[in-house]
């Protein structure tokens, strides 16, 4: 990595940082799970940032050139001052995290610790060498992405060109916020570097492990956060789809942040406070701004956040909290709206299915046997060795059993993530193309996209081993707070 | 006393599946860096030899143009991996497949183009090597 690529990466986490400390003021001390979940959401939604801001850079100055760094360096600044400028306003002291207690014994803290680290050791390795092994990426990585982000970098004034409907075949449709990534990646690099694309999907791999385990830290411990974690990166596939370079990784950061956001704010934010929540809202229009899916993720999201937040602390709350989710949602959503309207071309599905007829599809049982019997071979993460973990972690559930009293931000995450699934059947079921190719080509990636957001959510949901009580020991006590 | 026994079996439960659970997740990340560090192919150089193939081509066409795009494959699906691949190394020329266009691109798995162009009614405007060529399209 050349040292421009490396000060692309840095300003993107600082325009990060600035965002989230901004937007989600912390009081005082956070503790280090909260400080590494802001560290690795600040990674994640920096690199969304600035690809919003290439984009508008495009659209008003009409091409890509090295003038876009100095525009990015000032709004980093007015960022930084915004924050100095704020930093002294009070702060709801309920933007700290109840300290939560719960470990069983020190033997087993310190070799969950242990599990831990060696998974990661050994995921951050095998991500290591695919993303220095596959320059170019996987198929789509240069069909789509990766061509793109050429076609917007060489092509001068002419950058509307990359979206044209005579390449349809690689989805000009399709948003581009990973294209627009590796775009700055290589203004920063000065020049097309293979490295760009490889770091941009590295460091969103690494974000996403970050923010799953330490969310789950700051809500159940660090006993539960091991646990997760050694989970999270025990899908084989998402390890290997990491260097893939494909959207796929981004979306999966920005969904798992989404609903990690939901959850923490539903915790500890007061009425007051909602800086979660416009978090959650930008992280949501960040996933539509990288992925169709990550639009009816958004859609997904907002509709449970109604069904669950209006019903349990009424009218008057759910709007004020929906204002926030919106505040932070439709600055990325105007972008990603004109996008579809003046830029890119009507997308291959809608074009086709709008032809055909969906109600007789969605009506036929062959289609969902076919899609039942792919997910059950595809969904348990069975990769030849030990035992698909899905079915390990159904056992689980049972034998630690789930919290019964459960916030409202643990119930819109799991509505959001079940619509979510519910969305993809519905796109496989209607799908105009050969039903078992769609599948074959996408269900794993579909898959591995909710799977943070899933392993997350279910550790949040089940009961950590130090809130039950064990036969060999006294029940641990719960620290104040 | 049975209450005991029931809670101790619980316990042992939960720690069995415990170990399974974190056994199984690292055994398959463990086993998956195996596999990576037993195979070492060789370095992918392959779009880097075919971004250098049109190289000459594009820098000796203007920035942008919408082209025609020939090959002599006969298998639809390598003709199609092929476009993909020149679309690739040409952006953001972008290549639409027949000789539609004033200009075409000629991809061809052997060195004889202007043949090739004789073959498909095609003007051979220049022959870049290596089985690249431009056409272009005979005024009727």
């Amino acid at each position: 990595m050349n040292s421009g690529l490396f000060s692309g990466v840095l300003i993107a986490f600082a325009a990060g940082a600035a965002a989230v400390s901004l937007l989600w003021p912390a009081a005082g001390r956070t503790g280090a799970a909260l400080s590494v979940f802001r560290l690795a959401l600040a990674m994640g939604v920096g690199q969304g940032i600035t690809a919003c801001m290439m984009f508008v850079f495009l659209v008003v100055h009409g091409r890509v050139d090295r003038t876009y760094i100095f525009f990015e360096l000032l709004l980093l600044l007015i960022l930084l001052g915004l924050y100095v400028w704020t930093r002294r306003r009070r702060v709801a002291e309920t933007a700290r995290p109840r300290p939560f207690g719960g470990s069983t014994s020190v033997w087993l803290d310190g070799l969950l610790a242990l599990a831990l680290g060696v998974a990661v050791v050994a995921a951050m390795t095998s991500i290591g060498i695919l993303v220095h092994r596959i320059a170019y990426g996987d198929w789509d990585a240069w069909a789509i992405y990766n061509l793109r982000a050429r076609s917007v970098f060489r092509g001068g004034y002419g950058w509307r060109d990359a979206f044209s409907d005579v390449v349809v075949w690689s989805h000009p449709d399709y948003p581009p916020l990973l294209p627009l990534c590796v775009v700055r990646a290589w203004l920063y690099a000065g020049g097309e570097t293979s490295d760009g694309p490889r770091a941009i999907g590295g460091l969103f791999a690494v974000a996403t492990i970050g923010v799953v385990c330490a969310a789950i830290a700051v809500l159940r411990g660090r006993v539960q956060a091991c646990i997760g974690g050694v989970v999270l990166l025990g899908n084989t596939f998402m390890l290997r789809h990491a260097a893939s370079q494909y959207a796929d990784v981004p979306l999966m950061f920005f969904v798992s942040a989404a609903i990690a956001l939901l959850v923490l704010h539903d915790e500890f934010d007061s009425g007051e406070g909602a800086g979660a929540l416009v978090l959650a809202g930008l992280a949501a229009a960040l996933a539509a701004w990288t992925k169709n899916e990550g639009a009816l993720f958004l859609a997904v999201l907002m509709l449970a956040h109604f069904a669950i937040a209006a019903r349990s602390r009424g009218l008057r709350a759910y709007g004020r909290q929906l204002a926030a989710l919106a505040s932070g949602a439709l600055p990325v959503l105007a972008m990603l709206i004109y996008f579809k309207s003046a830029v890119a071309p009507a997308g291959d599905l809608v074009t086709l299915v709008t032809g055909q007829s969906a109600f007789a599809k969605l009506a036929d049982p062959a289609r969902y046997m076919t899609i039942g019997r792919e997910l059950l071979q595809r969904a348990p993460l069975y990769d030849g060795l030990g035992i698909g973990i899905v079915y390990l972690l159904a056992l689980y559930g049972l034998c630690f059993g789930i919290r019964t009293r459960e916030s409202t931000g643990v119930a819109q995450a799991t509505l959001t993530l079940l619509l979510l699934c519910a969305g993809y059947l519905a796109v496989y079921l209607t799908t105009p193309y050969d039903l078992s190719w769609h599948i074959r080509t996408s269900m794993d990636r579909l898959l591995v996209q909710v799977w943070p957001a899933f392993v997350f959510a279910f550790f949040v949901l089940v009961r950590a081993p130090g809130e039950i009580p064990w036969a060999f020991g006294k029940v641990p006590e719960r620290s104040a707070g | 006393m049975p209450g005991q026994a029931l809670s101790y079996a619980r316990s042992v439960a939960r720690i069995g599946v415990l170990a399974l659970i974190l056994g199984s997740a690292l055994l398959g990340n463990l086993a998956n860096l195996a596999d990576l560090l037993r195979i070492a192919p060789a370095p992918d150089r392959e779009m880097v030899r075919r971004d250098r193939r049109f190289e000459t081509l594009r820098s000796s066409l203007p920035d942008r143009a919408t082209l025609g795009y020939v090959t002599d494959s006969a298998d639809p699906a390598e003709s199609r991996l092929r476009l993909m691949l020149a679309q690739y190394s040409l952006a953001p020329l972008l290549l639409a497949p027949g000789a539609d266009r004033a200009l075409i691109v000629g991809d061809f798995s052997q060195s004889d183009v202007a043949a090739m162009g004789r073959e498909l009614d095609l003007t051979l405007v220049r022959d870049f090597g290596n089985g690249v060529a431009l056409f272009a399209r005979p005024q009727r």
